[in-house]
This record gives structure tokens, C-alpha cells and sequence, in this order.
């Protein structure tokens, strides 16, 4: 077991090298942060631009700019913004609470709307709530989040005005967002949970275990819904990416104070500091769920050998 | 190609029916053609529908609610534009997006999959880490950057859905021919003299196709979604093209006095992406039972 997590974890640890190497390469290609942050009346002269250069330390090779970024990016030091002068590990923790806030809540809104309904849904296959909560989830897998979230914001925020349109004022500003993101991962995670639930019902370990006389309650909970988990859990950590992008667009959506609205500044600003790192956190967080998933199927089946 | 039965007590499911009447008993494929289809038409023959273009404004008419006027029916915007003929116009930028960026990624992707499968070799090795870092790597965050460097605009869009996507059908063509190469046929092929070009070509390539349409429909539906979301989010295609992710996050300002004008382009984004979505589930069903896509 220890082994397999270590292995994992140098693998994970690559994975978010090459991630950072890529974003910081990229980002260097973007015009000159020099001439966007020139502030005089005049043109700026090729002095001034180098002056701005090396006081930012642009005027060091490709390779070294990276190599500090990559040994701040593990020892905590993200050097300091472009813009506003502030050190951009502080604006990143002061940012990344609102992020997974609103992710974690959204997942959580998925799970709890996706078990129940999937599971019902394979069982009772064919049925007439089988129907609709397939129809459902397939028109909810094609709804843009952002429209739903302007569509919610119209509906109970500015007609209803039961909840804040917009902003970061307590928990109920939570809400809106969170059920936007939910709900559109709810309608891929329970299709994904019916077919796996349908698979493991067809089984012989099922039969089996119907034909020893226990309980259907049983069956489904103890020998189906435990085996139909591994492909979820997987698919969960897949679709946490995924979420992690959808959670860039909505915070825009409800100016949510979080790492997105922050990423899309630092494009305006080419503030590579905070563009680089603020990406380069967002994947670590993506890399390390997938990490953590990885290692927990050997809790949740005993049969996956950890060892190999 | 042999797929082996799941043994099961279930009855067979009646084999559909073939030609126009078939159709009718699969509302899946019929309610996903229909939708597609009206989609692309619409697009296709948007200079023919509204024939002043996307952009005249009409100042005497500015934000009238929709279904009040038969000018107007999905009503106009702020500074008098109707809406039904930005739609309209606007389910072209989506549509070419969403098929070109498709069509692209799957000539790279199938090429590079089938010789990583076929031959092994360093081009194997590179594409299996190219996929663990596609995977832990968040589209949107990719496109954040890359449009941060080279600018929004429709190719640029295109360029970063192609880089990537790609992976995914490499990965997927590799998995298939790492299986296809080992079979009887494509030993026979080989015994008989035929050159690699014409093994690939001939047999392994045509044991591919039903997978990889199933995955590019999908992400047909999949790159209409992507593509709105970055012109919406202003990293996309020219604001000043009518586009639906562009209408969305100018309507978005007009919430409290027009809704409308981003509830239609939005209704117009679900409506192609279901379309495509439940063709690509149907062809799923069809031409990939084993959900290998």
C-alpha cells in the first residue's frame, strides 16, 4: 500500500511539473508585461522597458524564471503580483477558500441528488421515473451552467428576490451557485451511476446473493451499490476537472470572489505572476482529488492489490 | 467484429425496423435529427431567412417583449436588433466551432493513435503522457491561457480545442489497435504480404470508425457548450460577431428589464447541444455497444 502511494504520488507530482512547465511556458508568450505596465504620459523608450524588465526579472532565461517558480510553487513563495505589488500567495489563500467552498458544495449537491435517483432509476428500469429522470438528465447535460445560472438568478434573485443575484454575503449567496454547478454535474453523474448500477445488477455475485434469500435492501446496498462505486469514484475524479472549469465561468456568472474571477484579471492585467500560479494551483488541486480517489479504491474493494 | 455476447435472461431486444417507418419507433434519433437538423439549416440558410443581416438596428423599436410582434417574434434587444434573426446568425460561429474543431481533432488523433498502437515506440510513450496531463488539466484553464497569449477570436478557439482534444481519440484509436493488431485478420493480412499502409488502411482502420464517431458526436455537443462559455466569459470569438455566448453576456446586463434577450440564445445552445447529444447516445448504442467512446 505504501509503496503503491508513493509511486502514485511521484507520478501525480510529474504530472503537475509538466502542468506548471506548460502554463508558465505559455504564458511567457503573451506580450511584453513590460509595455502593459508602463505608466507615462510618452511612449515607453526601449530603457524604460528594459528597466521595467529587470526589476521584474524578465530578463533571465526561460529555464531559470521556471525553476524558481516551480521551487516557490512547493515551498509556498508565488512571488508578487505584476500589478498590485501583493505577494501572490497571500491573493491565492485569500481566494482559494471561496473556490472549494463552492466546489465541494456542488459536489456534494450532486452526490446527494445522484445516488438516490440513479440507483431508483436502474432499478426500476424501463419505468416511467426511469424516463423521465434519463430525459432530464440528458436535457441537463446540455444546458450550458452559465445560462442556468442567469436563468436562476432571473428567476429567484431578481422576480422571486428570495436570494442575493450576485456576490459573497453569507451563506445564501451560496446557494445559486452551488445549485447551478450541482445540478449540472447531477445529470452526468446519474447517468453514469445507473449504467454501472445496471452492470453490477446483472451479475452473477447479485443473483447469487438474491437466490441466498437476503433481502432486496441488502442485495442493492451491501453487493450492488458497493461494486457500482468504483466507476463512479473514478468518474467523480474525472469530472472534478471538469467542475474546476465550470467553477471559473460560474464565479464570473454571480462575481464570486474566488481563484477564476482572480485568473480572468490577471489575463487582463498580463500578470504572469498570479496567471501562472493561480492555474498551476487550480490543476494541483486536480491532480491531488484524482490522487487521493486513486487510493482510496483499495478501501472500497478489497480485491484491487495496491501492491502491483 | 466478434462481440461477445453478455450471457442474460433478458429477452433480445425486436430488431428495429428499417426506412422511414423505423424511425418513428426510435424518438431518440427522431427528436435528435430533427433538432440537429433544423439547427444546422437555419444556419446554413441564415442569409436566406433574414436577409438584412444580424446587425440592422431598428431604433423605433427597441426592447419589444417577445411574441407581441410579427416583425419580431423572439423580440428585440436594447438598441433595436431581433433577436430570432442573432440567433439565427449566431448558430453558424457555434456550428462551426463545434464541427471543425471535431473534424480536426480527428484526423490528428486517429493518425497519431494508429501509429502509437501499431508501431509502439517513442511516439506510444510520449502520447500516454500527453494523456495523464490532459487529464489532470482543466480545458478551461488551458483555454484561459492559451487565449491570454494569442488573443480571443473563432480560430484561435478552434486551434485550443484541437490542441486539446486530440489526445482523447489517439487514446482511444492506441487502445483499439493494441487489440486489432493481435487478431487473426490482421495476422492473415500481414502473412499475405500486405504492406503496413494497406493492414492499417484496409483492416484496422474500418473496425475503428463506430467508436470514434461516437466520441466526435459527443464532442460536437461537448465544443458548442466550451465555445459559448469563452465567448461569454469575453476569451472567445469578436464580441462584436453575433455569437450565443456573446448574446448571453450582453443580455446578462438587461436581466431585470429584458430577459429575453438571453434566454433565446441560451434555449438555442440547449437545443443543438441535446440534438447532438442524443444522436451521439443512439450512435453509442448502434456502432459502440461496449462503450468503448
Amino acid at each position: 500500500m505504501t509503496k503503491y502511494a508513493i509511486s502514485r504520488l511521484l507520478q501525480a507530482l510529474l504530472v503537475v511539473v509538466l502542468v506548471t512547465l506548460i502554463v508558465a511556458y505559455t504564458v511567457r508568450l503573451s506580450g511584453d508585461p513590460a509595455v502593459a505596465l508602463f505608466q507615462g504620459a510618452s511612449a515607453p523608450t526601449k530603457e524604460d522597458l528594459e528597466r521595467i524588465r529587470s526589476a521584474l526579472g524578465l530578463d533571465r532565461p526561460f529555464l531559470v524564471q521556471y525553476l524558481e517558480f516551480l521551487g516557490g510553487f512547493f515551498t509556498g513563495d508565488l512571488g508578487t503580483s505584476f500589478r498590485s505589488g501583493q505577494p501572490v500567495a497571500q491573493l491565492i489563500a485569500e481566494r482559494l477558500p471561496a473556490t472549494l467552498l463552492l466546489a465541494v458544495c456542488s459536489m456534494a449537491i450532486s452526490l446527494l441528488l445522484s445516488f438516490p435517483l440513479g440507483v431508483y432509476s436502474a432499478v426500476r428500469k424501463g419505468g416511467a421515473v426511469d424516463f423521465w429522470i434519463r430525459a432530464l438528465s440528458l436535457v441537463g447535460l446540455s444546458f450550458p451552467n452559465f445560462w442556468l445560472g442567469i436563468m436562476l438568478i432571473l428567476l429567484f434573485g431578481v422576480v422571486l428576490r428570495w436570494l442575493p443575484p450576485s456576490g459573497f454575503e453569507g451563506a445564501s449567496s451560496l446557494v445559486l451557485p452551488s445549485v447551478t454547478l450541482g445540478l449540472i454535474l447531477t445529470s452526468t453523474t446519474v447517468r453514469i451511476l445507473r449504467a454501472s448500477m445496471l452492470e453490477v445488477l446483472r451479475s452473477q455475485y447479485v443473483t447469487v446473493a438474491r437466490s441466498k434469500g437476503l433481502s432486496e435492501r441488502v442485495v442493492l446496498y451491501k453487493h450492488a451499490l458497493r461494486n457500482a462505486s468504483i466507476p463512479i469514484l473514478t468518474f467523480v475524479g474525472l469530472q472534478f476537472g471538469g467542475l474546476i472549469g465550470g467553477v471559473v465561468i460560474v464565479e464570473q456568472v454571480f462575481a464570486w470572489p474566488g481563484l477564476g474571477s482572480l485568473a480572468l484579471s490577471a489575463i487582463a492585467n498580463r500578470d504572469y505572476p498570479v496567471l501562472q500560479s493561480t492555474v498551476a494551483v487550480l490543476s494541483a488541486v486536480v491532480v491531488l482529488v484524482n490522487y487521493l480517489i486513486d487510493l482510496s479504491y483499495g478501501l472500497i474493494d478489497p480485491r484491487i492489490s495496491m501492491e502491483s | 467484429m466478434a462481440v461477445r455476447p453478455r450471457p442474460s435472461l433478458e429477452p433480445a431486444p425486436p430488431a428495429p425496423r428499417r426506412g422511414l417507418l423505423g424511425l418513428l419507433h426510435q424518438p431518440e434519433l427522431l427528436l435528435g435529427l430533427a433538432l440537429t437538423v433544423v439547427m444546422l439549416l437555419s444556419a446554413l440558410l441564415a442569409n436566406v431567412l433574414f436577409p438584412d443581416g444580424a446587425d440592422r438596428m431598428d431604433l423605433t423599436s427597441r426592447l419589444v417583449p417577445p411574441f407581441t410582434d410579427t416583425a419580431h417574434i423572439f423580440g428585440t434587444d436594447p438598441i433595436g436588433r431581433d433577436v430570432l434573426a442573432r440567433v439565427v446568425y449566431g448558430g453558424r460561429i457555434s456550428l462551426i466551432v463545434g464541427i471543425v474543431s471535431v473534424v480536426l481533432a480527428v484526423i490528428i488523433g486517429v493518425a497519431v493513435g494508429l501509429i502509437a498502437g501499431y508501431r509502439r515506440g517513442w511516439v506510444d510513450t510520449v502520447l500516454m503522457r500527453l494523456v495523464d496531463v490532459q487529464l489532470a488539466f482543466p480545458f478551461i484553464l488551458l483555454a484561459i491561457t492559451v487565449i491570454a497569449v494569442v488573443g480571443p477570436g473563432l480560430w484561435k478557439v478552434i486551434f485550443v480545442m484541437v490542441v486539446t482534444q486530440w489526445v482523447q481519440y489517439a487514446r482511444l484509436v492506441r487502445g483499439q489497435v493494441l487489440s486489432l493488431r493481435e487478431r487473426d485478420f490482421v495476422h492473415a493480412a500481414q502473412a499475405l504480404g500486405s504492406s503496413d499502409l494497406r493492414v492499417i488502411l484496409r483492416h484496422i482502420l474500418p473496425n475503428l470508425v463506430g467508436p470514434v464517431i461516437v466520441l466526435a458526436t459527443l464532442n460536437v455537443a461537448n465544443n458548442i457548450l466550451l465555445e459559448s462559455g469563452l465567448t461569454f466569459l469575453g476569451l472567445g470569438v469578436d464580441p462584436l460577431i453575433p455569437s450565443w455566448g456573446g448574446m448571453l453576456a450582453d443580455g446578462r446586463n438587461y436581466l431585470q428589464t429584458a430577459w429575453w434577450v438571453a434566454m433565446f440564445p441560451g434555449l438555442a445552445i440547449t437545443v443543438t447541444v441535446l440534438g447532438f447529444n442524443l444522436l451521439g447516445d443512439w450512435l453509442r448504442d448502434r456502432l459502440d455497444p461496449l462503450g468503448r467512446a
